[in-house]
């Protein structure tokens, strides 16, 4: 892949994610179930005392009404940088994706928030740079993100004997939002073998990623698997975020492994 | 899988509660006994009284007082994190 692609298909991976994000919160913030928990009411000891703002320009960001307006030009400015992959509009999105994790304390979507800073970061980076190596170093600061977000969580899990006797899928599926996955559960614990293999496969993918490193050869391979792994998440847990968030670290991953080629 | 709305705010529905169930474990810290007015000034507990209130009125369920209790489990255990005093929704 080349570093104009790569930094293309970053832009255009974000900015998809972004925007799906953005109609999602838009739909949300419609809804009366969730305006009544999330409401300013609520969260404006948290806001006002954390942001150095005059309370009447806090009110004004962060009411409900203003909200609906933030994820309108979340969509937009994800459309624009979709269609351009101009910087001003990944600059948008930025300061955008913080106001809405500060409206939310960071309650709303944890991992993928985080990853989609990492890479709103590194594609400005990579965009704002005139020369080459600043175009790399911003790919390069997602790979890294990337690569270690699947290590870390092999590493937290391998610790765990749940996971390596094989008990803890299931047990996560039986915490799942979907209850059709209580059966799912229930099968997978009479069939231990099955999830055991499973549990290693999660443990051995995660754990081993840094070695696409070594043999670039392997990537193509992770990918898909990343790509499986992230799908099979999202119909155990729902978690769609999750993988519109990683698939947006994967072009700079894939660059950056062919460094070592 | 492009755009789930209801299922994530579900899944914020829960962060609501696990943020609540840390804000409480870490006024417990040093502390024996929890003050109910801290714990009633924490921003996690106005979401979760609103999020209380929300299901009981999905459910049909019209209360002016309530009492709840957070409970920690890992499928072995069950733990007590905490009881809430009995609380008026008229307040609010």
């Amino acid at each position: 892949m080349t570093l104009a692609l790569t930094v293309g298909l970053s832009a255009s991976c974000l900015a998809i994610a972004m925007l799906l994000q953005g109609l999602e919160m838009l739909l949300a913030v419609r809804a009366k179930r969730f305006c009544d928990v999330w409401s300013y009411e609520n969260l404006k000891t948290d806001l006002e005392a954390g942001l150095p703002l005059p309370h009447g320009v806090i009110q004004f960001i962060f009411s409900e009404k203003k909200l609906i307006w933030l994820f309108w030009w979340q969509i937009i400015f994800a459309c624009c940088g979709l269609l351009t992959h101009h910087y001003v509009f990944f600059v948008g999105l930025f300061l955008l994706h913080l106001l809405t994790c500060i409206r939310f304390r960071g309650t709303f979507n944890g991992g993928s928030d985080m990853m989609i800073f990492v890479v709103l970061t590194g594609v400005l980076i990579s965009l704002l740079s005139t020369n080459e190596s600043g175009q790399k170093l911003g790919l390069i600061y997602i790979a890294i993100h990337g690569f270690y977000s699947y290590f870390k969580a092999g590493l937290v899990k391998v610790v765990h004997p749940d996971w390596r006797q094989g008990r803890a899928i299931s047990v996560f599926l039986k915490r799942s939002l979907f209850t059709e996955n209580q059966r799912v559960a229930d099968w997978l614990d009479r069939h231990h073998d099955i999830t055991f293999v499973m549990s290693w496969v999660v443990l051995t993918f995660e754990l081993s990623i840094f070695l696409t490193l070594i043999f670039p050869n392997l990537m193509l391979f992770y990918f898909l698997a990343a790509i499986v792994f992230h799908f099979m998440i999202y119909l155990s847990f729902g978690l769609n975020r999750f993988f519109w968030s990683w698939l947006s670290a994967w072009p700079s991953m894939i660059f950056v492994s062919q460094f070592f080629l | 899988m492009l755009v789930n709305v209801d299922c994530n705010i579900k899944l914020a529905q829960i962060n609501v509660i696990e943020h609540f169930a840390r804000d409480v474990q870490e006024l417990q810290v040093g502390n024996d006994l929890l003050c109910s007015q801290k714990v009633q000034e924490l921003t996690s507990f106005k979401l979760l009284r609103s999020l209380i209130q929300m299901k009981l009125s999905e459910y049909l369920l019209e209360s002016k007082t309530i009492q709840f209790q957070v409970l920690g489990s890992n499928y072995q255990e069950k733990v007590l994190i905490y009881v809430s005093d009995w609380l008026s929704l008229e307040s609010r």
